[in-house]
């Protein structure tokens, strides 16, 4: 029964974050928890009971190591559910449409109002962006109080990992598409009001070509 | 009881200061203590005891020591130091001072001089 405890423990230190003071707690804990494992089963408990017991007794095991409980950096905000996520962008398209004719009429405008469409996209990909956060900062679904093997822990972080992966990479392809599309609005809202421009108006697509280049630098150095 | 246990919890320190007082003990021995003094009413988990204790030697209040017993499964130790005994003192007063403020808010008494 002393090696359940001790792999009781392993398996709760297992996949923390290294600790110098890591084995010294374990060691600790052990020896506290082989003590009160002792003294129930002369206090008239059976095996079962009194490892159930002393592990009951534990309490949380990030608090154990020292680890603060709550995230320094402000997380994001929770993603909201589904139905609420597919009204929202619903609710975005209505206002863009209406804002779209809404200003086409009072201005007597229809060859630029058009672009309204491209800004309601843009802050679409925006919306989408943050949702893509959310998803990430999402706690890992790892039960600690599953006694599976390392090989089963093991696998379920590398679909962790994948997922993570997936996300990010949708991350940098929403905020590659915030700026093409932006870059479109200038380019047509600039050219519009600035006729005479159009010949070399072009260059900002130039300019979109660099930005976006240096987006998936940072993006694969970060990822390094 | 609840209530109860977040102002024994908010404590800690102070009981663990107090247990070693009298004598170096160690872990398991301070949260059998307490519960043999509270009548089993109350017991620490091991992870509040177990950050009190990392604060409490931050602090330079307490230091620790390994014990003889076999090796991988030793005993460790903690004393009480000279700071920790003027800690202790005072958070005992300071306990005490809390302890007449709210009986005299909640019963309505006139403050005791």
């Amino acid at each position: 029964m002393k090696t359940k405890i001790r792999n009781y423990v392993d398996e709760l230190f297992f996949g923390k974050p290294a600790h110098n003071k890591m084995k010294d707690i374990k060691e600790e804990l052990i020896s506290n928890l082989n003590e009160k494992y002792d003294d129930l089963i002369a206090g008239g408990y059976n095996g079962d009971e009194a490892f159930y017991k002393v592990i009951a007794g534990i309490g949380d095991a990030d608090e154990l190591l020292g680890m603060p409980r709550k995230k320094i950096i402000p997380e994001p905000e929770p993603l909201p559910k589904k139905e609420l996520r597919s009204f929202i962008i619903s609710t975005l398209w209505l206002g863009t449409t209406i804002l779209f004719f809404m200003v086409s009429f009072l201005l007597d405008n229809w060859e630029t109002s058009w672009t309204i469409f491209l800004l309601g996209s843009i802050a679409n990909s925006y919306i989408l962006l943050k949702w893509t956060a959310a998803e990430i900062n999402l706690p890992a679904p790892i039960d600690l109080r599953k006694q599976g093997s390392h090989e089963m822990r093991a696998s379920e972080t590398e679909a962790h990992e994948r997922k993570l992966h997936k996300l990010r990479k949708k991350q940098m392809g929403l905020i590659s598409s915030i700026l093409w599309q932006g870059i479109v609005v200038i380019y047509f809202v600039f050219s519009m009001t600035f006729p005479f421009t159009f010949s070399f108006s072009w260059i900002i697509f130039l300019a979109g070509a660099i930005v976006q280049n240096y987006i998936s630098l940072t993006y694969r150095t970060k990822k390094d | 009881m609840s209530i109860a246990s977040d102002i024994i919890r908010g404590h800690t320190e102070t009981i663990i200061l107090s247990q070693l007082e009298s004598n170096d003990s160690y872990g398991y021995e301070i949260n059998k203590n307490i519960q043999k003094r509270t009548d089993n009413k109350y017991e620490l988990k091991d992870a509040t005891l177990y950050s009190a204790f990392r604060r409490l030697e931050d602090a330079k209040y307490i230091a620790s020591y390994w014990g003889e017993e076999g090796a991988g499964a030793r005993r460790r130790y903690y004393s009480i130091t000279d700071l920790g005994r003027i800690a202790c003192t005072q958070n005992k007063k300071d306990w005490e001072a809390a302890k007449t403020m709210i009986d005299t808010l909640i019963y309505n008494e006139e403050a005791k001089k």
